[in-house]
């Protein structure tokens, strides 16, 4: 579980930060060119964008396990430690992330303001949400980790 | 030159006599041999009896069927096809229910309990894919733990047996329009969307289990898997797009958005099980080194 837990914490950082903003057009596409513009667009995703994000994660993975394979001690490593907290903590936020923006979206586009102010509106709401939900997981784990280690000073006291 | 002892020559003029005779006897058989030939029909040799057109087709087909029993009665492809005899009897009964309501759900129904009658694992099989991927994937972001091989293997079992089920919900489309057809078709498109999604992800964990020091790379993306998972994913969404209301585009706009962001996850996953796979190996290596060094120096 521990190395699972490393790789959701890996995996989480690396599909919020690129794959939503490959997804982000969708908002633009889907007001400009309709239902069959999105399906286009989902189309040319799904076929072209597997190969970027395949490459991509190929490369992040060969950092992934540089940093895992260089720990030799993993017991008691801290920087295990932490990423173990971030992947078990981090999914259970970023799985209701992608409801909560087509939600919003869907709720903006029906605000009487012109097209260009909803795609801001949009694209703000986003990344404000992208810094909410990374506060909030980092929040979490250093909590975590304070009470993992004043248990552990209790115990060795 | 070294002398012929006599005892020798006696020998061999006996064994010269036996010789002789033996040969007599063996002319002798042969003769009551050719004798007996001629007296059989066609010169004693027999032809294989001509069958008719008919029983020739009839045993070509049993044949066929004898093949069919032994490739069904295989226990690594049983689920696939009980999914599939599901999924073809759904199929019927909807057909039916275009032309007789009452008859459409009966058959329906009768298939639904026979299934379940003759195969109750698939009751394990789809509450491992909705209680266990769907809740999964929910709670915790992630298909399948990379730590229980075995829980992957059962649980790719369960995800071919849906995916054998509703993949003939795809075809329905071809069905005149009713109820039972429209409503089978939606649940079919989503659920073979995520079951495709999940196919390929437990296929590649799988692989990535057999082989934890194989090299993934950019090739992994062409493997049938991929192309599987890819048709299945398009035919899904293809097969949802004529039913979408007026107005309602948007939220399938959003929901094919939901689709991407799954599908593109899921391929980014990839080479870290493989990464995962390998640094659990090398990790569980580096605590037996120790353990052991711990042994050697107790003892």
């Amino acid at each position: 579980m521990v190395v699972e837990n490393i790789r959701r914490a890996w995996l989480t950082n690396i599909v919020n930060t690129y794959v939503l903003v490959m997804l982000l057009p969708f908002y633009v596409v889907a007001k400009s060119y309709g239902l069959v513009g999105t399906m286009l667009y989902a189309a040319l995703l799904v076929l072209l964008g597997s190969f970027v994000v395949f490459r991509l994660a190929l490369r992040f993975t060969r950092r992934m396990l540089r940093d895992l394979t260089g720990i030799s001690n993993f017991e008691g490593s801290i920087q295990v430690l932490f990423m173990v907290l971030y992947g078990d903590c981090a999914v259970r936020w970023t799985t209701i992330y992608v409801p909560i923006l087509i939600f919003v979206s869907l709720t903006i586009d029906l605000l009487p303001i012109s097209l260009l102010a909803k795609i801001f509106l949009v694209f703000l709401i986003f990344f404000v949400l992208i810094f909410v939900f990374t506060y909030k997981n980092m929040r979490r784990v250093v909590v975590n980790l304070d009470n993992l280690l004043m248990l552990v000073e209790k115990n060795e006291s | 030159m070294e002398r012929v002892r006599p005892n020798f020559v006696l020998f061999l003029y006996s064994d010269c006599s036996a010789v002789v005779l033996l040969a007599e006897d063996l002319d002798r058989l042969e003769e009551i041999l050719r004798e007996k030939i001629e007296q059989e029909k066609d010169g004693g040799i027999s032809f294989p009896k001509r069958v008719g057109v008919l029983v020739y087709i009839l045993r070509k087909v049993r044949w066929f069927f004898e093949d069919m029993r032994t490739f069904i009665e295989r226990k690594d492809i049983a689920h696939i096809i009980h999914g599939s005899s599901l999924g073809i009897s759904i199929l019927i009964a909807t057909f039916a229910y275009s032309i007789n309501m009452v008859l459409g759900l009966a058959f329906l129904l009768f298939s639904l309990i026979y299934h379940v009658v003759s195969y109750p694992e698939s009751v394990v099989h789809l509450f491992n894919f909705y209680g266990y991927i769907i809740l999964s994937f929910a709670n915790r972001g992630s298909l399948v733990s990379i730590a229980e091989p075995e829980r992957t293997m059962r649980i790719l079992r369960s995800v071919e047996y849906v995916l054998s089920v509703f993949v003939f919900g795809l075809i329905i489309i071809l069905v005149s329009p009713n109820v039972l057809a429209l409503i089978f078709e939606i649940v079919s498109a989503i659920t073979t969307s995520f079951a495709a999604v999940s196919y390929y992800y437990l296929s590649m964990a799988k692989s990535c289990w057999d082989n934890p020091l194989r090299k993934i790379s950019e090739k992994d993306v062409f493997s049938w898997e991929f192309l599987v998972f890819l048709g299945l994913f398009a035919g899904s969404l293809a097969n949802l797009y004529p039913l979408v209301p007026q107005g309602f585009a948007s939220v399938f706009g959003w929901f094919i958005v939901f689709l991407s962001y799954l599908f593109l996850s899921a391929v980014m996953a990839v080479p870290s099980l493989q990464a995962a796979v390998y640094i659990t190996t090398r990790w569980r290596g580096l605590a037996a080194r120790k353990m052991f060094s711990e042994l050697e120096k107790i003892l």
